[in-house]
């Protein structure tokens, strides 16, 4: 039951993986959008529109809470759900990441 | 010269964001900067050195959050102004990249639904006017001039063929964006 609750969630995107990333640690809107862009590389960035969204989604699913408002800033930080579901995202890369190595030589 | 407010007027559909913000961009590309939406359809620039930015527009039919709007100044955008809806956006572009509010299709999507979400929602207000019509026309019969008759119904005929091209172009837009398949 749990279990499910979870993996209903993955795949996770490509931004919303980084942005469930960043939120390891309390962080306000333009904080998860400029540690977006470092964390990835620069190879992902997420538009302040869409980040907005985004955050209504995942605090409805509760896989984050809002910690902070100040000065029409809202701070957000992972739940334990959240983490969660982080983690098996990780996890089922792992898997991916090394039946891949192995198969590319072939490519 | 520098820093006069000029006011042009330009016709969009409301569902040509797009056009009117590349409009917007080569206006400023030749020194004119939007300073705001105006009235009646019309643009308020004011003259200035050319600059290379970048205009978005963002639909709500309702005043978004404080937060939302805080969210993206600090992303760096400028605020523009709002009409009927639609805020008006600006934002410097930086080595060459263009700056967006919405950075994947299923956001993108999201707003042309708000936009056709409105649309539906002002449906029953104008069917509220032609059945109040209609029945006035039915209790007062022969007072009213066939002309007159004729008028009404034409502009309420006018009106939902006008709202049904701009649902099925705002429907066209969002079937484009959600051609992207995940395999």
């Amino acid at each position: 039951m749990a279990e499910k609750d979870i993996t209903k969630f993955l795949p996770l995107s490509e931004a919303t993986f980084y942005i469930l990333l960043s939120l390891v640690e309390p962080l306000h809107g333009y904080g998860v959008m400029q540690k977006v862009e470092s964390i990835s590389d620069g190879t992902v960035s997420v538009g302040p529109g869409t980040l907005y969204g985004a955050f209504t989604t995942l605090e409805k699913e509760k896989l984050i809470t809002m910690v902070k408002e100040e000065e029409r800033r809202k701070s957000y930080v992972l739940t334990a759900k959240g983490r969660q579901v982080l983690a098996e995202q990780i996890r089922r890369m792992e898997i991916m990441n090394k039946i891949g190595q192995s198969i590319l030589p072939k490519l | 010269m520098e820093g006069t407010i000029i006011r042009k007027r330009r016709f969009f559909f409301s569902w040509q964001d797009v056009e009117q913000e590349a409009w917007l961009a080569e206006m400023s590309h030749q020194g004119l900067h939007l300073y705001a939406p105006g009235s009646l359809g019309s643009f308020l620039f004011i003259q200035g050195p050319a600059r290379e930015v970048a205009y978005r527009l963002d639909y709500n039919r309702d005043k978004p959050p404080d937060d939302y709007i805080q969210l993206i100044r600090d992303a760096g955008w400028e605020h523009l102004g709002l009409r009927s809806g639609w805020q008006y956006w600006r934002k410097e572009m930086r080595d060459g990249q263009i700056p967006e509010l919405f950075t994947d299709p299923e956001s993108k999507v999201q707003k042309y639904q708000r936009l056709f979400a409105s649309y539906i929602a002002s449906a029953p207000g104008v069917s509220v006017v032609y059945i109040i019509g209609a029945a006035m026309f039915k209790r007062f019969p022969g007072r009213h001039p066939s002309w007159l008759v004729i008028l009404f119904i034409s502009l309420f005929v006018a009106w939902i063929a006008y709202a049904a091209f701009n649902a099925i172009k705002i429907q066209m837009r969002i079937n484009q964006l959600k051609q992207k398949k995940t395999l």
